[in-house]
């Protein structure tokens, strides 16, 4: 199954959903875009929260515009009838800005990118352009016998490949798109019990001197939840002073500085 | 997904959560759930032309605050992560890899005359027939990898195996008993798994994930690896650039970094 995992943190002031991902490497997103379309599968968002309680489900019960059922445990969330069109239109709009836009923009990138590491590299404005660019020079010395079946190649066959692998990566990027559009529609809710999140949330709840954040940044990684540290750490920064007063200090200099006389 | 008609293969593979105190900057002072076969051992183990459910067994020690299921849930998601990345990274490196070869095979006739007959541009000659054999290894790694997704279930689960169960506990009540950096004691720990190996073989299996934890530790990082940063690297990227282009996928080790379970954390749960 296709899977994401959120996790319901918090923030002192209230929750914030937060997913891990690679700000490096895109791998794990297309990978799970193609699987999607390929094995016609739904999203199953993973929720971790603090303790499974009906929270969720009343929430449903009380919003107009979202239906919470309950089945083999999961809860399924799916718009409710009677929501206008207008508004959903918005909802889906929001939707498309958050989640959408980065993994479509991404894949565009990387469509382009393929496009001109492996398409353009012997094309005629290319990186072998140059030597392209002599290729009269092997008309002129048709003499040499030894150039001709070479003359042919780069006449019929690289075009043609090269095509053939301009052809594929479009198809290839294509799918991820159309994973991305299929999975978006298709979410599945399973709320499960983390019990770092838990002993996480209670941190930030205590507040211990006014450094709940300070001690969560440190401990989260050693709790298996490494990737809240660049929440926590900034949270440090915007509402706690201990590692703020790096930033009022002036800087060691580089070359001990000249003494007034 | 599997029609009725088609067999399916079920495979178990076993994970440890040991611990190991990992180095990097989001998983400092994390232990490791290690699962032993890699990617490219468990594409052996499918066999063709086949659907197949995976079961991972995870066995971990008897601790006050177990895993919870949102950490296996987790450790799922990891593990699915590692081995489709592979699977993709294989293949769309063969898409244009493939392409490359077709492409460069017809030259190696011409390429045969021409470096008899041609007296100029042997720069350009002698590189070209090269372009054939581009990201072969990809295509012969790829003949397992391509099995991986032909998959009908995958889930993770408890191990319930008596000798694995104690063999983990041992190894955790030994390195409640040790202190020291974080490399030593994983050595210490792979010695004391050798030792105890024969009267109960699960400690092998822990000893080869202790093995490739330390591996891991000291190996280069994987940008550094693809980054030609060394005179001899780049005088070969210089001559043969584009078939670096078409990456060398390396195979991935299943270690997905979890919660130190020696932490106690009563104090935080009310």
């Amino acid at each position: 199954m296709a899977k994401i995992d959120l996790y319901q943190v918090w923030q002192k002031d209230g929750y914030t959903l937060i997913t891990p991902f690679n700000p490096v490497f895109f791998t794990d997103r297309l990978a799970r875009n193609q699987k999607i379309l390929r094995r016609r599968e739904t999203l199953d968002i993973i929720l971790n929260v603090e303790k499974i309680d009906r929270t969720l489900i009343e929430l449903g019960e009380t919003s107009p515009y979202l239906k919470v059922e309950e089945k083999e445990g999961n809860l399924v969330i799916s718009p409710q009838e009677k929501i206008p069109s207008e508004l959903e239109r918005t909802l889906l709009c929001a939707f498309r800005d958050t989640i959408f836009q980065n993994e479509a923009i991404v894949n565009q990138f990387l469509l382009y990118r393929d496009i001109f590491f492996y398409y353009g590299r012997y094309r005629f404005g290319g990186f072998y352009g140059i030597i392209h660019r002599l290729f009269p020079l092997v008309f002129i010395m048709r003499v040499v016998k030894g150039y001709q079946p070479m003359v042919w190649q780069m006449l019929l066959v690289d075009p043609l490949f090269l095509n053939r692998t301009k052809d594929a990566l479009f198809s290839h990027y294509q799918e991820i798109e159309e994973g991305m559009n299929y999975a978006f529609k298709n979410i599945t809710l399973v709320q499960k019990e983390n019990i770092a999140l838990r002993a996480l949330n209670n941190i930030v709840r205590k507040d211990e001197k006014g450094e709940g954040f300070n001690l969560a940044a440190k401990l989260c990684d050693r709790l298996g939840m490494g990737f809240l540290k660049d929440f926590y750490w900034v949270a440090t920064q915007a509402t706690e002073d201990t590692e703020w007063d790096i930033y009022k200090k002036p800087p060691i200099p580089f070359v001990p500085w000249p003494k007034k006389s | 997904m599997a029609l009725w008609s088609q067999k399916i293969a079920d495979i178990e593979i076993n994970g440890f959560t040991i611990p190991a105190v990992n180095s990097s900057w989001h998983d400092t002072g994390a232990w490791a759930v290690y699962v032993e076969p890699n990617p490219h051992k468990l594409g052996a183990k499918i066999p063709r032309n086949t659907f197949y459910n995976l079961r991972v067994n995870i066995y971990s020690p008897q601790v006050k605050f177990g895993l919870s299921p949102g950490e296996m849930e987790k450790i799922g998601i990891e593990i699915e992560k590692t081995l489709d990345g592979y699977s993709y990274e294989l293949e769309r490196a063969e898409i244009i890899g493939k392409n490359y070869r077709k492409m460069f095979s017809g030259t190696l006739i011409a390429y045969i005359i021409a470096l008899i007959t041609a007296y100029g541009w042997w720069f350009i000659w002698f590189r070209q027939p090269f372009h054939a054999f581009v990201g072969i290894d990809n295509w012969w790694k790829n003949l397992r990898a391509k099995k991986l997704p032909r998959y009908h279930v995958r889930e993770v689960v408890f191990g319930k195996d008596k000798n694995r169960i104690s063999a983990i506990n041992d190894v955790y009540r030994y390195y409640k008993t040790l202190k020291g950096r974080y490399l030593e004691i994983c050595q210490k720990m792979r010695d004391y798994c050798k030792l105890r190996k024969k009267e109960n073989p699960a400690f092998g299996e822990i000893e080869r994930a202790y093995r490739e934890i330390i591996l891991t530790e000291l190996e280069d990082s994987f940008l550094v690896k693809m980054v030609a940063h060394t005179l001899p690297q780049k005088v070969l990227r210089f001559f043969l650039g584009d078939m670096v282009l078409i990456p060398k996928i390396s195979v991935p080790k299943i270690l997905v970094p979890i919660r130190d379970l020696d932490y106690d954390l009563s104090p935080y749960i009310d």
